[in-house]
C-alpha cells in the first residue's frame, strides 16, 4: 500500500523521477527529492537502526536529523543521518550497530537483560574474575560492541575545500525570524548571509501549520524568499550548519565538503527550538514521532505518518498538528491533552467538527509495540477519574515541549535561565553583536516571529552604523501555550526514554543522583546522558526537571551541561581540507636532482642527502667523505640561516646577544657566535661576519633562524640600540667548498683573490666570482680548508655551475648532508639539537671557550655565573668502539642509546657513527661529569639490548691540531 | 672584468629582458577549474628599502610616501608599498617599464647621506607573483584569512597576511584590465606556492 499523500503535500519531492536504492541488501524506489527515511516510509519500512545499549527498533523522530536513531551506513560513509540525507540513484544503505540484520538482531537479547546493566554498571564491573579479566575478557567485547558505523581507511582521497567568507550580518537560521531578521538588515544597506541546514529557505514555514492556514502561509513563504532573492546584499548557503561560535563571531560553517570560515560583524540567531519528547514507557517505537517529524514527513515528502493515529497535544502546535493529519486522511482516534481545561477553543473546534474526539487531562501511560517492537500498535491512555484506556494506532505524535535551539548562544557566553510560567529554557546575557529572533528568543506566534525577526535585523544594521526603522513586536500570545512541565513518572517496568542515544531511562537519571552524582556536569558523566549524536537536545530539558525535582532544586539552578563546539558532527576531511606543507628549494635545487641526489627534507627545506642510488647508499657517502677528505667537495648550505645586522650599534648589540666579543672584532673577520638563552642554555650557533663598521652577516642553524631572528627583534625593542635587523636567508645561496684542494678549485675560477694572504683562517672578503657577487668567509665544518661561498640567490646556479666546471680538474663534486654529518662528527663539531637539549649550557659542551665572561653582560652570562659555582653535573664527550669493531658490525651503538655505568643508566649517546677516515665507530654522549674526568670505560646498551665497551676520548678525533683547516 | 652571471628565478625564468611573462592560466580551460591567471614576476625589478632613515631618504627626493599597508603613486613610474614605518617596497608601475625603479636604485647606492636605509633585498628574498581572472576573488578566499572582496579590498590596499599557509605580502593591483593581486613571499616557496595555488584553482 502506498503511503504517498498526493500533491501539494511534498514540496521536496519529484514524483516524475524514481529512485531505486537498497537497505539492508533489500531494494526499493523512492523520489528524487526523498531522503533515505521518507523513501523507507512510503514503502512502509520505518526501522532504521537498532538502539545503542538495548538494541530495540528504532525510526525517525524528529525528520530533523536531531537524534541517533536514523544514523546509517552510506557506502563507506559511517553515521549518515538517514532522515535528511538525499537519496541517490543506486544508493545502497546498512544499518548500524546491529548483530546480525535489523530485523533479526541478536543483540537484542539485552532489551531483556537490562536489569543487569542499570546506570553507571559499567563503572563498577569488569574487574573479574581474575586479574586480567579487564584485558582478555571484557575490554575485547565492550570493543566488539561499541562504535557506530565502519570507518573505510582505503578511502581515496577526496577534496575538500575551506572558504573565508566576510560579512556586516551573518543570520543563522532561515525561518520566518531569520528571513524577517535578514531582509530587514539588508534594507538598511547591511551585507548578509543566511545559513540554514534545510535544502530550502523557510524552516517551519514549509511544514508547520499556522493560524492563517496553508495557502496563507505558503504565499508568506513566497513573498519571503522573494524578497530575499530580489536582494543583491543577501548571500544563501542552505544544507549548511552552523556549527559553532569563537571568538570575534567567527562561525564555522559546514556542508558535506566545505567548511566556510565565516565572520561576522553581526550575528542574528534565529535557530528556532526543538520539539520535546515525553517519558512514556515505550516511548521509543516506531511510530512515535515528534508532532513536527509528522508535519515534515507529509509537507515535505508526501509520506503518510500513519493510518490510525493518537496526537499527544500539550500546546497548539499539537492541535495543528492533528488538523494537519485528519486533512491528510489520516483516521484521528483521539486527541490526547494532558491539560485539564481546552486552552485552544478554535482549534478544538475546527477539530471537533470534523468529529476527532479529545481526552482533555490524559497522559500516555505505556505504548504497545508489534512483535519485536518493531512499530507501534497501540497507546495505554490514563484520563483523571477515568479508567485507563486502550486505543489501537500506528502513529503517536507528541507536542507537549520545546527548547531553544541555544548551542551557539551559549557557545558565545549567554546563560541559559528557565521560566516557570513558559515552563522552558531562557536565554540571557547575550554577548555584544549577537541577537536573537524567532523561537529561540521565546517567540513562538507568527506575527511576533516576523516582527522579532525585523527588530533584531534593524537593531543588527544599527550596531554597524546603519539607519534602520523601529519596529514594534505585538504581544505574543502562544509563548506560555507551547511547553507544559508534564510530570515526569517512572513506569514500574521502565522503557521511558530521557535519552534514546544512550537509552537512558528515568530511572537510571534518577539513579544517577542517587548514586551521589547530584550535579548535572556529574549525572552526565556517570550516566552518559547527552553524550550521544543529539547532543542533549532531546534529553537536557527532562534531565534537568529529574535532577532538581530530586534534589528538591529550581530546574534553572540545573541548568544545562557546558555547550561546545561543534554543534552537529562534520567530517574530519573539512576540517583537514587541502592539505599541502610547504616546502623551500634551494637555487640549486633541480640541479641536485640532475646530479642524482637522494634529497630529505629539514624542517621545511629539501637538501641532498647524498648524491647515488639508494642502492650503493653507504658506499656513495663513504666516498663523498674521502673526497672531501683528500680532495674537494662541495654541500649546499643555501638553508643556513643569514641575518643582516645594519647600524653603528651593531656589535655591541651582537656582544649583548652572543656570548664572544664582537664589537671589537675587526672588519674582514669571521667570529663563531654561540647563542644563549637566560638560563645559559645553547640555543643556537653560527658565525659573525663583519663587513663593516655596521654592518654583521650573520649565520644561524637551518632550523634555528626563525627563532634567533624573532629573539633579536625582541632584544632590539628591548634595548634601543641603533641597530636595523634584516633576515636574508632566503636572499642568499650559500654552498662551502672544502678540502685540501678548495683553494685551487676557486683560483681556477678566477676573479678572486683566495690566497691565504688575501683571506686568511676566520677572514671574509666580497667580490665576484664567475660574475656573481659573493661573501666569501673562511670557514667549515669539516676540518679541511673551507671556503663558505654566499651569493644572491638568482645566482645561485650560475656560481654553481661556474664553480663545477673549475673544480672538474681537481675532482670537485657535490656531497650531501650525510657526508657533512661524518665529517663534523670527526672534527667533534655539534649540531645544535641533536647534541644538545633543553637545558645543555656551553661548560657542558665543552665550549667554556666560546664565553666572554669578561663582557659586562650577554644573554645567559649571570646563569652561566650561577652555574660554575655549582658541581659540574654531566659534559658531552667523545666515545670510540675499539677498531675491532667493524662498520658493518651487527652489534653498534645509536643516537639516544643508553650509557651504563654499574648497571645504572647514567647518560645518552647524541650522535654516533662510523667514521671511515678513522676507521672507527666514533661518538658523542652525555654522561657525568665525574665519569667524563676519570672513569674513561663505559659501557652503552645497544638497542638490541647488547652491552658495547667503549672508552670516552677526546671528541676531536681527526686533526686534532686542526692543522688542515688553517692551510 | 667578469661577465655578469646568468640569473634565474627558482621556476627558471631569465632576469635578462624580456623578463615579464604573459599570464597564463593555472589550469587548463577545458578542466573545470577556477578561471585564474598566474603571471610569474619574480624576474621584474624592485627596490626594498628598510631601516633607519629609508622613509627620510625617499621623502627628501620628493616622494610622498602612502600611509602603512597601502599602495600609491610616487612618481610617473614608480609605486611605493609602505610595509612599515622604514619599510618601503617600491614597484614599477608597469613591470615593462623599470626604469624608474633602476634610476631610483642607482640614486640610492651612490648616495652619500649618512642615513638612508639599507637595502632589503626584495628582488631576493621575495618572489613576485600576480594573480588575475575572473575567480581570483574566489581562489584568495579559499587560502587567505584577509577578506579581499572586490569592492572591500580596493586596488592600493595591502595585507601582510598568509597564503598557502606561508607569510605573504598581498596588494590589490589591476593590472590588464582587470581586478587582481600581486603576492610577495619567501623566494624559496615559488614553486609550492606555485603548485598550492594550482591545487586551489583545480575542479572541486
Amino acid at each position: 500500500m502506498s503511503m504517498r499523500l498526493p500533491a501539494p503535500y511534498g514540496t521536496r519531492i519529484d514524483r516524475s523521477k524514481s529512485l531505486n536504492f537498497r537497505f539492508e541488501n533489500k531494494s526499493f524506489t523512492g523520489l528524487a527529492g526523498d531522503t533515505i527515511a521518507s523513501a523507507l516510509m512510503a514503502s512502509g519500512a520505518w526501522v532504521l537502526s537498532r538502539s545503542f545499549k538495548y538494541h530495540r527498533p528504532r525510526a525517525a523522530m524528529t525528520m530533523a536529523a536531531q537524534e541517533a536513531n536514523t544514523l546509517v551506513q552510506v557506502g563507506s560513509d559511517p553515521n549518515v543521518p538517514a532522515d535528511v540525507f538525499r537519496l541517490r540513484d543506486g544508493l545502497e544503505a546498512s544499518a548500524q550497530n546491529v548483530n546480525g540484520s535489523l530485523d533479526w538482531d541478536f543483540d537484542a537479547i539485552l532489551d531483556r537483560l537490562g536489569r543487569f546493566m542499570p546506570v553507571g554498571f559499567y563503572y563498577r564491573t569488569f574487574f573479574g574474575p581474575g586479574r586480567n579479566a579487564w584485558l582478555k575478557v571484557w575490554e575485547p567485547l565492550i570493543r566488539g560492541k561499541a562504535g557506530l558505523g565502519k570507518v573505510d581507511v582505503a578511502l581515496p582521497e577526496q577534496r575538500y575545500e575551506k572558504v573565508n567568507l566576510f560579512y556586516d550580518v551573518l543570520v543563522v537560521g532561515a525561518g520566518p525570524a531569520g528571513l524577517s531578521a535578514a531582509l530587514e538588515a539588508a534594507q538598511a544597506g547591511a551585507r548578509v548571509l543566511i545559513v540554514d541546514d534545510n535544502p530550502e529557505l523557510g524552516g517551519s514555514l514549509t511544514y508547520a501549520r499556522f493560524d492563517d492556514g496553508p495557502e496563507a502561509t505558503a504565499a508568506l513563504l513566497r513573498d519571503l524568499i522573494a524578497q530575499v532573492r530580489a536582494a543583491s546584499n543577501i548571500d544563501v548557503l542552505t544544507d549548511a550548519v552552523a556549527n559553532g561560535w569563537y571568538a570575534d563571531n567567527w562561525i564555522p560553517v559546514v556542508t558535506a565538503t566545505r567548511l566556510y570560515k565565516v565572520r561576522a560583524r553581526e550575528v542574528i540567531l534565529g535557530t528556532g527550538s526543538f520539539d520535546q519528547p515525553h517519558p512514556f514507557r515505550n516511548n521509543d517505537l516506531p511510530g512515535i514521532v515528534m508532532g513536527s517529524a509528522a508535519q515534515r514527513m507529509m509537507r515535505h515528502y508526501a509520506v503518510r505518518p500513519g493510518q490510525r493515529a493518537v496526537v499527544f497535544a500539550g500546546n497548539r502546535d499539537g492541535y495543528r498538528v492533528a488538523l494537519d493529519l485528519v486533512e491528510a486522511g489520516v483516521e484521528l482516534a483521539a486527541l490526547v491533552d494532558p491539560r485539564p481545561t481546552q486552552r485552544h477553543g478554535a482549534l478544538a473546534a475546527a477539530l471537533a467538527a470534523k468529529g476527532v474526539r479529545i481526552i482533555l487531562g490524559g497522559t500516555i501511560l505505556e505504548a504497545e509495540g508489534t512483535s519485536g517492537n518493531k512499530h507501534l500498535r497501540a497507546v495505554r491512555i490514563g484520563a483523571s477519574g477515568g479508567k485507563a484506556e486502550r486505543i489501537a494506532c500506528d502513529l503517536l505524535t507528541v507536542s507537549c515541549a520545546y527548547t531553544p535551539a541555544y548551542q551557539l548562544a551559549l557557545q558565545a557566553g549567554a546563560r541559559l535561565n528557565y521560566d516557570d510560567t513558559s515552563a522552558q529554557f531562557t536565554i540571557a546575557n547575550l554577548p555584544a553583536h549577537m541577537t536573537l529572533a524567532g523561537s529561540v528568543a521565546g517567540a513562538f506566534a507568527l506575527p511576533t516571529v516576523l516582527a522579532g525577526g525585523r527588530r533584531a535585523g534593524a537593531a543588527a544594521a544599527e550596531a554597524l552604523g546603519l539607519s534602520s526603522r523601529p519596529v514594534d513586536v505585538p504581544a505574543d500570545d502562544e509563548q506560555a501555550l507551547s511547553s507544559i512541565a508534564l510530570p515526569l513518572l517512572p513506569h514500574p517496568k521502565g522503557r521511558d526514554f530521557v535519552d534514546f542515544d544512550e537509552d537512558l531511562q528515568i530511572k537510571d537519571i534518577k539513579g544517577a543522583v542517587a548514586a551521589g552524582y547530584s550535579e548535572l556536569e556529574l549525572v552526565k558523566r556517570f550516566s552518559t546522558v547527552g553524550m550521544g549524536p543529539s547532543q542533549g537536545r532531546h534529553s537536557a530539558l527532562a534531565t534537568a526537571r529529574i535532577v532538581a525535582e530530586t534534589t528538591n532544586r529550581t530546574v534553572a539552578a540545573i541548568g544545562v551541561t557546558t555547550s561546545r563546539p561543534p554543534f552537529g558532527p562534520e567530517r574530519l576531511g573539512v576540517l583537514a581540507g587541502i592539505q599541502k606543507s610547504r616546502y623551500r628549494h634551494t637555487s640549486l635545487h633541480h640541479r641536485h636532482l640532475a646530479a642524482g641526489a637522494q634529497m630529505t627534507t629539514a624542517g621545511a627545506w629539501w637538501r641532498p642527502l647524498y648524491y647515488g642510488d639508494t642502492s650503493t647508499r653507504a658506499a656513495a657517502i663513504a666516498a663523498e667523505v674521502k673526497l672531501v677528505r683528500e680532495q674537494v667537495g662541495v654541500l649546499d648550505v643555501s638553508t643556513l640561516g643569514k641575518i643582516e645586522l645594519h647600524g653603528p650599534d651593531a656589535g655591541r648589540f651582537l656582544d649583548r646577544f652572543c656570548s664572544m666579543s664582537y664589537a671589537k672584532q675587526p672588519v674582514g673577520r669571521v667570529r663563531y657566535c654561540l647563542t644563549l638563552n637566560e638560563m645559559g642554555t645553547v640555543i643556537d650557533d653560527g658565525v659573525a661576519f663583519r663587513m663593516a663598521e655596521d654592518l654583521y652577516y650573520v649565520t644561524a642553524t637551518t632550523g634555528g633562524v626563525d627563532r634567533i631572528y624573532a629573539d633579536m627583534c625582541w632584544h632590539n625593542v628591548e634595548w634601543g640600540l641603533d641597530v636595523d635587523i634584516h633576515n636574508v636567508t632566503s636572499a642568499y645561496s650559500a654552498f662551502n667548498v672544502t678540502g685540501p684542494l678548495a683553494r685551487k678549485a676557486l683560483e681556477a675560477m678566477g676573479g678572486l683573490d683566495v690566497s691565504p694572504q688575501a683571506i686568511a683562517f676566520l677572514g671574509g672578503v666580497t667580490g665576484t666570482l664567475a660574475g656573481c657577487p659573493v661573501r666569501v668567509m673562511r670557514i667549515g665544518y669539516s676540518g679541511e680548508l673551507s671556503f663558505e661561498l654566499h651569493t644572491p640567490q638568482s645566482c645561485g646556479e650560475a656560481l654553481w655551475d661556474a664553480l663545477m666546471e673549475a673544480g672538474q680538474p681537481f675532482g670537485l663534486k657535490p656531497y650531501g648532508l650525510e657526508a657533512s654529518r661524518i665529517l663534523r662528527l670527526e672534527k667533534g663539531h655539534i649540531i645544535i639539537g641533536q647534541d644538545t637539549d633543553a637545558v645543555s649550557t656551553a661548560d657542558e659542551l665543552g665550549m667554556g671557550w666560546a664565553l666572554s665572561m669578561k663582557k659586562p653582560f650577554f644573554i645567559g652570562k649571570r646563569s652561566t655565573e650561577l652555574l660554575r659555582r655549582q658541581p659540574a653535573r654531566r659534559r658531552l664527550v667523545g666515545f670510540e668502539l675499539p677498531e675491532t669493531v667493524g662498520e658493518h658490525a651487527g652489534t653498534h651503538p645509536d643516537e639516544s642509546c643508553l650509557i651504563l655505568k654499574d648497571g645504572e643508566a647514567v647518560g645518552h649517546v647524541t650522535s654516533t657513527v662510523f667514521s671511515p677516515t678513522v676507521g672507527k665507530w666514533i661518538g658523542l654522549a652525555f654522561v657525568p661529569a665525574t665519569v667524563a674526568e676519570h672513569d674513561p670505560a663505559i659501557i652503552i646498551k645497544a638497542r638490541s639490548g647488547t652491552s658495547i665497551d667503549a672508552r670516552i676520548v677526546p671528541p676531536h678525533f681527526y686533526d686534532p691540531e686542526n692543522k688542515r683547516q688553517e692551510i | 672584468m667578469q661577465a655578469m652571471a646568468k640569473r634565474r628565478t627558482p621556476l627558471g625564468l631569465s632576469y635578462a629582458p624580456p623578463n615579464v611573462p604573459s599570464p597564463a592560466r593555472l589550469v587548463p580551460a577545458t578542466s573545470g577549474g577556477l578561471d585564474v591567471t598566474l603571471r610569474d614576476l619574480t624576474a621584474c625589478d624592485r627596490l626594498g628599502l628598510k631601516g633607519r632613515g629609508a622613509s627620510g631618504w625617499l621623502s627628501a627626493r620628493g616622494l610622498a610616501l602612502p600611509q602603512s599597508n597601502c599602495r600609491a603613486a610616487v612618481s610617473a613610474h614608480v609605486d611605493a608599498v609602505r610595509l612599515g614605518s622604514e619599510d618601503i617596497l617600491l614597484l614599477p608601475r608597469s613591470p615593462e617599464h623599470p626604469e624608474g625603479i633602476q634610476q631610483l636604485r642607482a640614486d640610492w647606492q651612490v648616495a652619500t647621506d649618512v642615513r638612508k636605509g639599507f637595502d632589503a633585498l626584495r628582488e631576493e628574498t621575495w618572489a613576485w607573483f600576480h594573480i588575475g581572472g575572473p575567480d581570483v576573488f574566489h581562489l584568495m578566499s579559499m587560502t587567505c584569512p584577509v577578506d579581499l572582496g572586490l569592492e572591500r579590498f580596493l586596488p592600493g590596499r595591502v595585507a601582510q597576511t598568509r597564503v598557502a599557509q606561508m607569510d605573504c605580502i598581498v596588494v590589490r593591483s589591476d593590472r590588464a584590465g582587470g581586478p587582481g593581486f600581486d603576492l610577495f613571499f619567501d623566494v624559496t616557496s615559488s614553486a609550492f606556492m606555485r603548485d598550492s595555488l594550482t591545487v586551489l584553482a583545480s575542479a572541486s
